[in-house]
């Protein structure tokens, strides 16, 4: 029980090391707050190794130089390769029902499903009650958190 | 148990109006009136429609692809789940959470309180607090009631009103819902669920998931580091061509996300709980 509750107390997520590219110009921060100090202005396209992250930002290197992004700029895919290629989905508007090989639920299959009433109806075997969720996040250190007064 | 309770009522109800009846000659009308305001006074009308709908949207989803079977990991996700849709204005829903047994990368939500989750998106993730995100995401949609607005509005009144007059069949004995009524819904669902729902209702569930996630104690950023795989992710291999065609970009959609950034970042620090997931999914993957 305790092992989960070390997941609370740490600081930065080690992630394994990946490389990603900085999809909008930004800066690299010498801590994970906005208003951290300045190192250095990332240019887009610009290719970091990912080290951690905490919160809403990644440790980066980039040309040896340590800092910290917000996690939405950066993305895995190259740079210009993707985006063009599926520009709001369009693209695979027409080839959902490709997925040769793969056990897949595309479009295809959804419109040939026969509706499984008794499927759904089994559903409930495996539902908890809430005395259950609430032991099982108890076992791992979770708690339900007091609303900050941002997000209420 | 509503539903037991709520025949018992009727029953009484129904003796009382019978007497009535005989004495005073009472309108029918006038009967079968009371009897609508005294089942709404019981479980309300809306509450049992929604489960009605929920039910053959999850049963055509379930008609697709069926739940894996491994009892640990399906209880394991429930748990999860539920612990999440508690932290929402609807915990007392009866949540549902299956894991589906394909390779495609996708979730659904079906009206009620059912959360399904695809095999292929489980094996993407890499802790709890992901888990709770993605979750969280198909949670707002119920709690928001996004899906049973959309098949409202698309399925036209009369059909509503057979099913709801079919829910009220089905609450004092479990008849079957009569198989059109089923085949014209589930029509609906396939349409809504092939095209997807508004933008603005993906972006809304992406922050009240997130928001849910956080309040059950995980990682506020859960949601994003998914939004930020799925992204990663090269979509011509096909396992994503249905999310793509319901749901914005995965990157646009965590753009929007981080938009919430300060009010995701008061939560502070907290668990991922990536052993215990990690401990599931191993026990999953050689059983």
């Amino acid at each position: 029980m305790k092992r989960w509750l070390i997941a609370l107390l740490c600081g930065p997520l080690p992630v394994a090391a990946q490389t990603a590219y900085v999809n909008t110009a930004t800066q690299l921060r010498a801590s994970p707050n906005a208003d951290a100090e300045v190192l250095r202005a990332l240019e887009p396209g610009a290719a970091v190794e990912i080290r951690a992250r905490q919160g809403g930002w990644e440790q980066v290197t980039v040309s040896g130089q340590n800092g910290w992004v917000r996690m939405s700029v950066l993305q895995s895919r190259t740079p210009g390769s993707a985006p063009g290629v599926f520009e709001g989905g369009r693209q695979f508007a027409t080839q959902t029902v490709a997925t040769t090989g793969v056990r897949g639920l595309g479009e295809g299959d959804l419109q040939n499903a026969v509706p499984d009433l008794a499927a759904a109806d089994g559903l409930a075997t495996y539902a908890a009650t809430a005395e259950q969720a609430r032991a099982f996040a108890g076992d791992a250190g979770l708690h339900a958190a007091a609303i900050p007064k941002e997000d209420r | 148990m509503a539903a037991k309770r709520l025949a018992l009522w009727a029953a009484a109800f129904g003796a009382v109006v019978v007497c009535g009846a005989q004495a005073f000659d009472l309108d029918l009308n006038r009967a079968l009136g009371e009897l609508k305001n005294l089942k709404t006074a019981v479980i309300g009308p809306d509450l049992q429609e929604e489960e009605e709908i929920g039910r053959v949207a999850a049963a055509t989803l379930l008609g697709a692809a069926h739940p894996v079977s491994d009892p640990a990991l399906e209880a394991y996700v429930n748990k999860v789940g539920l612990w999440v849709a508690l932290q929402s204005e609807r915990p007392d829903l009866p949540w549902r959470f299956a894991v589906l047994d394909t390779d495609s990368i996708n979730a659904f939500a079906a009206p009620g309180g059912y959360v399904l989750i695809t095999r292929g998106l489980l094996m993407h993730l890499h802790s709890e607090a992901e888990l709770a995100g993605a979750l969280g995401h198909e949670i707002a949609h119920v709690v928001l009631k996004h899906h049973l607005h959309a098949l409202r509005r698309e399925a036209g009144t009369q059909l509503m009103a057979d099913l709801s007059s079919e829910a009220v069949a089905r609450s004092s004995a479990r008849a079957h819902l009569d198989r059109q009524l089923i085949g014209a819904l589930s029509g609906q669902v396939k349409t809504l669920y092939s095209r997807g729902l508004d933008k603005s209702d993906e972006y809304a569930a992406d922050q009240l998931g997130a928001q849910l996630a956080a309040r059950a104690g995980y990682d506020p950023y859960g949601l994003a580091a998914v939004l930020q795989t799925l992204d990663g992710i090269d979509p011509s291999a096909g396992a994503l061509a249905l999310l793509y065609r319901t749901h914005p970009r995965p990157a646009d959609r965590l753009a929007a996300l981080m938009k919430i950034s300060d009010r995701l970042d008061a939560y502070g620090a907290q668990a991922t709980v990536s052993e215990r997931f990690d401990a599931q999914l191993a026990a999953f993957k050689k059983p």
